[in-house]
């Protein structure tokens, strides 16, 4: 049985058959379209605070879709609300390298916030962001009042750094290429890491992040999942608790799935379990 | 050019996204365009390939749609025991469904990398509304030693003695990863499911047994086979294939583009633009011709 086509991207053309698990759609303002996945909880279980899901970017993006979807539906399990969507220029979303700019982004953020809302009609909005995502939630979170919480996934803290980890690890996988490039990026073609690129603009805006330098208290509450000790953690943990976030910091050696073999695919459980039950202790 | 998600399928559990080409540009005679899977990544495939080459279709005028198989991306499990390997034929072919009634066209042009490529052939094997099929590094299972060495004699000869010349330290690099342990387990597991393939039909039809590629072109297909330069499946498409392989192109319906410097899943933006560019020509050449062949078909009727 086949079904008819939407007539408009709100209501995707669906066949019969039980509940899915993900309502997929576009939403955002016309030619800045941005693709989400919205997790209803079961109807006999719901919190009163929803979720929005910020991706990381590029390569880490591919290899975390999985272990997103999976956390959406454990959450929706757990009562909540979720929306995971793609960043304007990335995943399914409209744009492409043009478009790539952490102030759109954040806007990008907000305007998922929006959707969430008018969906749910809930106010209490949590944030969980990987990696970018977690900075970009956090910065969010320091521009506005009404983010509830936060759950930061080994966030990126130090944008330079970032940046060098980033281009170290476009070069490691050069060089197990199994062909010798004659191509070189000094030879005029634009940046990239690993086929998603890099523009000037993004670049300036990544050496930019400081998350030590946020004056302003992101949210009430924030959990800090670190996968590999990073040094840069423990103190912005700490500034976050200075400007007045109730801070759980936990480190839970698990695998740095978003640079993983691509065909590996990892879901690190225990990861998942923990937001998920820190989320369920928090908003009960 | 407007995308909209979809959700289709038997069971309702196929998520896609259909991108449909500009007024100007339409045309409603062209066949349909279907991007499949590649590994486990979802549909908006390795490097975002899918997206790129959805849009790019788009603005030639061919309406798109690139989904998720069941338990793979947005789409939700099947609810049956299917096989994957017989599941994601099914799939294909409703995905070929709703975009049938959704656009009106008749045929369609599937396109896969790797596992997303055997799809596309073995899909492409039963279903007669295939019209063209493009195969991105499919490689099939190896069905014994003697072929394996056979290609990589054949990739020696025509790869790895040239990087050897130019890089002797990357050419030794290249020639280790080839032969490492994983690389050799792989082997070893494709040997043994490849001897009890053979003479095996149907879903585990291997694109290089010679038998399968004369049926697809004697039916009408066309079929673009591109192979990263360094990827050992072009080495064992000619292998496999051996003196059928000049018959086969000669016909005009089969065309092996190969992609240099790159690898198995076209990384970086350079060999994307390239593969984008070769695939979207091909497809816009076969779409038009079987536009024709539609028209002309339905002129003498």
């Amino acid at each position: 049985m086949s079904s008819t086509p939407p007539r408009n991207n709100d209501a995707p053309a669906r066949a019969e058959g039980p509940r899915r698990a993900v309502t997929p759609f576009f939403f955002g303002e016309p030619g800045k379209r941005l693709f989400g996945g919205y997790h209803a909880p079961h109807p006999r279980l719901m919190r009163d605070c929803g979720i929005v899901l910020c991706y990381p970017m590029g390569q880490e993006y591919v290899r975390s879709y999985r272990a997103f979807r999976q956390l959406a539906s454990l959450l929706a399990e757990a009562g909540f609300h979720s929306l995971r969507f793609d960043f304007l220029g990335c995943g399914d979303s409209m744009g492409d390298a043009e478009v790539m700019d952490l102030g759109q982004w954040r806007r990008d953020i907000a305007s998922a916030i929006a959707e969430l809302r008018s969906r749910t009609g809930l106010a209490r909005i949590c944030l969980i962001g990987l990696r970018l995502g977690g900075t970009l939630a956090t910065l969010v979170g320091a521009d506005r009042p009404d983010v509830d919480g936060l759950v930061l996934w080994d966030p990126v803290i130090d944008g330079r750094a970032y940046l060098g980890q980033l281009r170290a690890w476009h070069r490691r996988r050069i060089q197990s290429f199994p062909v010798q490039l004659k191509r070189r990026p000094e030879d005029g073609a634009p940046e990239e890491v690993l086929g998603f690129p890099l523009t000037a603009e993004l670049q300036n805006g990544l050496a930019g992040i400081d998350l030590m330098a946020i004056g302003a208290r992101p949210a009430g509450k924030a959990l800090i999942v670190e996968s590999q000790q990073e040094a840069a953690v423990a103190p912005f943990a700490a500034h976050l608790a200075a400007l007045g976030t109730q801070v759980e910091h936990r480190f839970l050696p698990t695998p740095m799935i978003w640079i993983e073999d691509i065909n590996r695919v990892l879901v690190p459980h225990q990861v998942l379990q923990a937001v998920v039950a820190w989320l369920a202790e928090v908003y009960g | 050019m407007n995308e909209e998600v979809v959700v289709f399928g038997r069971a309702g559990c196929l998520v896609g996204v259909v991108t449909s080409p500009p007024d100007t540009v339409r045309d409603a005679g062209r066949p349909g365009v279907i991007l499949l899977n590649a590994g486990r990544i979802h549909r908006v495939g390795p490097n975002r390939l899918h997206v790129k080459l959805a849009r790019q279709l788009a603005a030639r005028g061919f309406t798109v749609l690139r989904f998720d198989f069941s338990g793979m991306g947005d789409s939700d499990a099947r609810a049956d025991h299917l096989p994957i390997d017989q599941s994601v034929i099914v799939e294909t072919r409703e995905a070929m469904d709703w975009l049938g009634v959704a656009t009106g066209c008749k045929h369609f042009i599937l396109a896969g990398l790797c596992s997303g490529a055997t799809a596309a052939f073995q899909t492409a094997l039963v279903d007669p509304r295939v019209a063209g099929a493009v195969i991105m590094n499919a490689r099939g299972r190896p069905t014994g030693m003697r072929e394996s060495l056979r290609a990589y004699a054949r990739k020696f000869r025509r790869y790895y003695w040239k990087v050897l010349l130019s890089n002797p330290r990357s050419g030794f690099k290249a020639i280790r990863r080839g032969m490492s342990l994983d690389t050799l387990r792989q082997h070893w597991d494709g040997w043994r499911q490849g001897l009890g393939e053979r003479g095996r039909t149907g879903p585990r039809a291997n694109p290089r047994r010679p038998r399968y590629l004369p049926t697809l072109i004697d039916r009408g297909v066309d079929l673009l086979f591109a192979y990263s330069q360094a990827d050992v499946g072009l080495d064992y498409f000619h292998v496999g294939l051996g003196d059928t392989l000049d018959e086969l192109l000669s016909t005009g319906r089969l065309q092996i583009e190969v992609i240099p410097e790159t690898d198995h899943v076209f990384t970086l933006l350079p060999s994307q633009e390239h593969l984008v560019g070769v695939v979207g020509c091909w497809i816009d050449r076969v779409g038009a011709a079987h536009a024709s062949d539609d028209v002309a078909m339905m002129s003498a009727g």
